[in-house]
């Protein structure tokens, strides 16, 4: 278990130091131990995820849904593509398919919804967050025979 | 020639980022084909992103690396990077896109979430 956070955590910090383009985030974290699950949420107030592939040349991506719709799909901003991009769908899918927790991802003015009922991104009109936040909803208690290790790619 | 890099000599117990090669950059001497085995003892876990720079590393240096004493979550890691170094298998996934014009309806599916 303690691996399977240290992955999500990990993952979640490097995209802020090596894609936000600041020096600086905050990570909060709390134990619901009634309700059986860590809530931990990660953000920066950086360029965002559209900011991070527009920096890096990617002209085709026009708004906030597709960056995250590339992101998700593991499309990196760096010009070495084949090894990279993986930490958000990896992420994401052992999170939700492995361990029935929840993922949370907004950046600019769209955000990204995925739990074992709902799979959705949602922009939004009047309001955004300049930077990315992510939010995971752990539970405490892996399922019987999850392994982590399997979900890595 | 062969020599022994013990990473928890010069790196924490967990080593999260991929800033972290700067260690091997600044304190590995090696040439090209040098046989270089990295000890992992005591490395409790490594990131994804860390593994990657790691084996990218490797190869740009063109170390011959022997890895020793990897746990099974770290060696995982690190046989993920190493297999996806050589192919990348990816399907696109589409992802719904639902639009809001109504604020309340908004609200009310985020209490759901």
């Amino acid at each position: 278990m303690v691996s399977v956070i240290k992955y999500l955590i990990s993952e979640a910090i490097d995209n802020i130091t090596d894609h936000s383009e600041v020096y600086n985030g905050w990570i909060m974290a709390q134990n619901y131990p009634y309700k059986g699950y860590i809530d931990v949420c990660i953000v920066d107030r950086g360029i965002g995820i559209k900011g991070s592939y527009t920096k890096s040349g990617n002209i085709y991506i026009k708004n906030d849904v597709e960056a995250l719709k590339m992101a998700i799909n593991g499309k990196s901003t760096k010009k070495t593509t084949e090894t990279r991009g993986y930490g958000i769908d990896t992420s994401r899918r052992m999170l939700v398919d492995g361990m029935k927790g929840k993922y949370f991802l907004f950046s600019g003015k769209a955000f990204y919804i995925y739990n074992s009922e709902l799979e959705q991104i949602i922009p939004l009109r009047d309001y955004g967050w300049n930077g990315t936040m992510l939010a995971l909803q752990i539970p405490a208690q892996e399922p019987t025979n999850f392994n982590y290790t399997t979900f890595l790619e | 020639m062969e020599s022994i890099f013990k990473i928890v000599n010069y790196l924490p117990s967990t080593i999260t980022t991929r800033k972290a090669i700067e260690v091997f950059e600044n304190n590995l001497i090696c040439s090209a084909y040098n046989k270089i085995i990295f000890d992992f003892e005591d490395i409790d876990f490594v990131s994804r992103a860390f593994a990657d720079e790691f084996i990218q590393f490797i190869k740009n240096k063109k170390i011959n690396a022997i890895f020793i004493h990897e746990n099974p979550n770290v060696r995982a890691i690190l046989e993920a990077v190493q297999k996806n170094h050589s192919k990348r298998n990816k399907t696109y996934h589409n992802i719904a896109v639902t639009h809001f014009e109504d604020k309340e309806k908004l609200n009310h599916l985020l209490s759901l979430i």
